[in-house]
């Protein structure tokens, strides 16, 4: 009776008392009789994989279900006495032939079981596990033993975890295999101990962005798991693991906008917080104490520098070993040489400022540049000790930014006199404080150097556009779009802006959907958007500010402008390879389509007709769309202006 | 009649058939433009085509 009111208590499922993270569904369900044993034949044993103890409830103990009807009728249920102990364990219960025959009557039918996780404390029960069965007539040899082994899908690959001092971004790859993923589960723990889960339940995600607010100072522990469907016996496998130090982020204090219409308050911002790497590594660098954090360690920063002096005192130039393979250190060309070379690239003109910081800093290096140093007097080469840390920090701008400007920009010849003539007439000193980037970015009049604030072409690496997708992904799946506010709408926008429309081929066409709903609010309150905010507009219209406004009004009345505003995202993301796509491609396309279905409309739009003077033709056209339609208009002029000629010049012969 | 118009439907193909290549171009420029441009364009091109189809033979008097 007891049993029975055990089962039948056992048996309720009170789903509804559950914790976030419930309690797991035991794995790898196994059932085997005994047939050859003296004293235990006619055993059977159910034997179940205990889970990975990421859950909030771990079982307290574990309940067996039997039957000898696959629980048609019969369901009965016993209950161990040792809840959850070691992950992915496995632990076992015993149905003696005896019980059996006391329970059925019989041993001969075939016995099923199955298995459920239970920690009543939190009133927290697992989904059952599969139903495993086997036929175990006593004193007999069983004739079928029928399991059920754990589906488990495949691994994601090339699991990569991106911290940098602020929110955590995971990113995977993923192939289904036999077994299709059900959900994606991010355990994450610092003390290794008490985990906590995030499941992924979109399966076509490859990114995860973990908020900031989650993360704390400390080790942080990370484990990623493929699932197959837990809830119909399939298991998990761990894809990979790790740990990194983590640091609790201190958010910067923004500039608060007030009233965005009426006027725009602008509180004073406070100095920038520290910032949140804390300082763990102190090295003496020529004679000078060098801090680094735990971000240079991360990174390899303090690999590089070490690089760099080892390097400085072996080929007297301060690069990587990187650097050195690629060639960026000419160790056998002697200095008195560049000088004198008349046409100097400004890829030399760099490498002898470099040369020259160089010469300078290793008092006692006398490798490769030893004049200088006997020119130089005692107190000066004081004053340049001081200098390493100042030093390094040029050295890392040239690192990243000369490579790009001595490829891409052409020097003239003035330029290059100009930095000649600093070089050698100013002290050296000043050549070191000198911003470099400055230098060679200068936009000199008469030359062809273009300008650094120019707009360049977006250029991200993959794992960026996905960092920034899920940014995106993140904003948009709070936002309601009908009730966003301005902020909130250009909030979305400005993320947008960072990867650019075209890349949102990444993301999920729910976000395309959002961000393109997102952009027809902006046009449609374009009145009540700041400049700045229009300005974030235009950028992903890919038009000018003031062409905002007048999109803004044409929408109102030109069917055309207005499905191109509609469909501006997608249009965009379908045309991801096409550089420069604007709206006023989108335009086009419609343009073209509409001629296509109804050719006479477009020709004979009479609409508005009145309106029309000579003076205002063309003023509702986006500045883009002039330059598009110029670029198609012009030529076909000339061609036409050159075609008569020539039939005039021919008929006259 | 009949074969006084035919004759002129014929002259009429000749001649639009001559303007081809400027017609895909006033069609471009068309559907690039956008608004009052593009109404103009339009209209300003139907209306001159047909004029320099019905001055026909007056321009070749």
């Amino acid at each position: 009776m007891r049993r029975l009111c055990l089962a039948f208590f056992l048996l309720i499922p009170t789903p509804a008392l559950a914790d976030h993270v419930p309690t797991q569904t035991p794995y790898d369900i196994s059932i085997a009789c005994d047939a050859d044993g003296d004293t235990t034949k006619g055993d059977i044993t159910v034997t179940w994989q205990e889970s990975d103890g990421f859950e909030d409830s771990p079982p307290e103990r574990y309940a067996i279900a039997f039957s000898n009807d696959n629980f048609v009728e019969s369901n009965y249920a016993v209950a161990n006495s040792t809840g959850w102990e070691t992950a992915l364990s496995y632990k076992s219960y015993v149905f003696t032939a005896s019980y059996r025959e006391t329970i059925f009557g019989t041993t001969a039918d075939t016995f099923y079981a199955k298995v459920r996780a239970d920690n009543d404390t939190d009133a927290s029960y697992s989904e059952w596990t599969g139903i495993v069965s086997v036929d175990c007539d006593y004193g007999s040899t069983p004739t079928t033993t029928t399991t059920v082994p754990p589906a488990v899908p495949d691994d994601a690959t090339n699991v990569s975890v991106n911290y940098q001092g602020k929110d955590v971004y995971f990113a995977w790859e993923y192939t289904d295999g036999n077994t299709l993923v059900n959900e994606f589960h991010i355990n994450y723990s610092y003390d290794n101990s008490i985990w906590d889960r995030v499941i992924v339940t979109d399966t076509t995600a490859r990114t995860y962005t973990l908020d900031y607010t989650n993360i704390q100072t400390g080790t942080f522990y990370w484990t990623f798991s493929v699932c197959g469907d837990i809830e119909n016996g399939e298991s998990c496998t761990d894809s990979d693991s790790n740990n990194f130090e983590t640091y609790q982020y201190v958010a910067p204090t923004t500039t608060v906008y007030v009233a965005p219409v009426v006027e725009e308050v602008y509180v004073e911002p406070e100095p920038l917080p520290p910032p949140p790497e804390e300082i763990i590594v102190d090295v003496k660098v020529e004679g000078v104490d060098k801090t680094y954090t735990q971000a240079d360690v991360n990174d390899g920063t303090i690999e590089r520098d070490q690089e760099r002096i080892d390097n400085e005192n072996k080929f007297g130039c301060f690069m990587t070993n990187a650097q050195i393979e690629r060639g960026d250190c000419d160790i056998t060309k002697p200095i008195e040489e560049e000088t004198k070379d008349d046409i100097i690239k400004e890829e030399v003109v760099v490498e002898e400022i470099k040369e020259d910081v160089e010469v300078i800093i290793p008092k006692d290096d006398d490798t490769i540049l030893d004049t200088p140093k006997e020119e130089i007097p005692e107190d000066e080469v004081v004053e340049f000790e001081e200098l390493p840390i100042e030093f390094e920090i040029i050295e890392f701008d040239l690192e990243d930014i000369v490579p790009e400007i001595v490829v891409e920009i052409p020097v003239q010849d003035e330029i290059e006199e100009e930095i000649k003539d600093e070089k050698i007439e100013e002290d050296v000193k000043e050549v070191l404080d000198e911003p470099i980037q400055e230098v060679v970015s200068e936009d000199t009049p008469g030359t062809t150097l273009p300008r650094v604030e120019d707009k360049e072409p977006l250029e991200l690496t993959e794992e960026e556009v996905a960092v920034e997708v899920a940014e995106v992904q993140e904003i948009v799946e709070e936002i309601v779009v009908e009730e966003a506010t301005v902020e909130e709408v250009v909030e979305v926008l400005e993320q947008v802006n960072d990867i650019g429309v075209q890349n949102l081929n990444q993301a999920t066409e729910e976000v395309q959907e959002v961000v393109q709903a997102v952009v027809e609010e902006a046009i449609a309150d374009v009145e009540e958007l700041t400049e700045e905010q229009i300005e974030v507009v235009a950028e992903v219209l890919q038009v000018e500010a003031e062409d905002v406004a007048i999109i803004a009004e044409s929408v109102k009345d030109d069917e055309v402008i207005a499905e191109a505003v509609e469909e501006y995202v997608e249009r965009a993301v379908e045309n991801t390879d096409v550089e420069n796509y604007t709206l006023a491609d989108v335009v086009t396309e419609i343009s073209y389509e509409s001629f296509i279905e109804n050719p006479i409309e477009t020709f004979v739009d009479f609409d508005d007709l009145g309106d029309i003077t000579i003076a205002n033709i063309g003023d509702d056209m986006t500045q883009d769309q002039k330059e598009k339609a110029q670029e198609v208009v012009v030529p076909v002029i000339l061609t036409r202006i050159a075609s008569m000629a020539a039939f005039v010049f021919r008929r006259s012969l | 009649m009949i074969k006084k118009l035919w004759s002129w439907l014929v002259t009429v193909i000749k001649e639009t058939l001559n303007l081809s290549w400027t017609l895909v171009g006033l069609v471009i420029a068309t559907l690039t433009l956008t608004g009052s441009a593009q109404q103009v364009t339009g209209l300003a091109t139907v209306i001159t085509l047909a004029i320099w189809l019905l001055t026909i033979s007056f321009r070749k008097e």
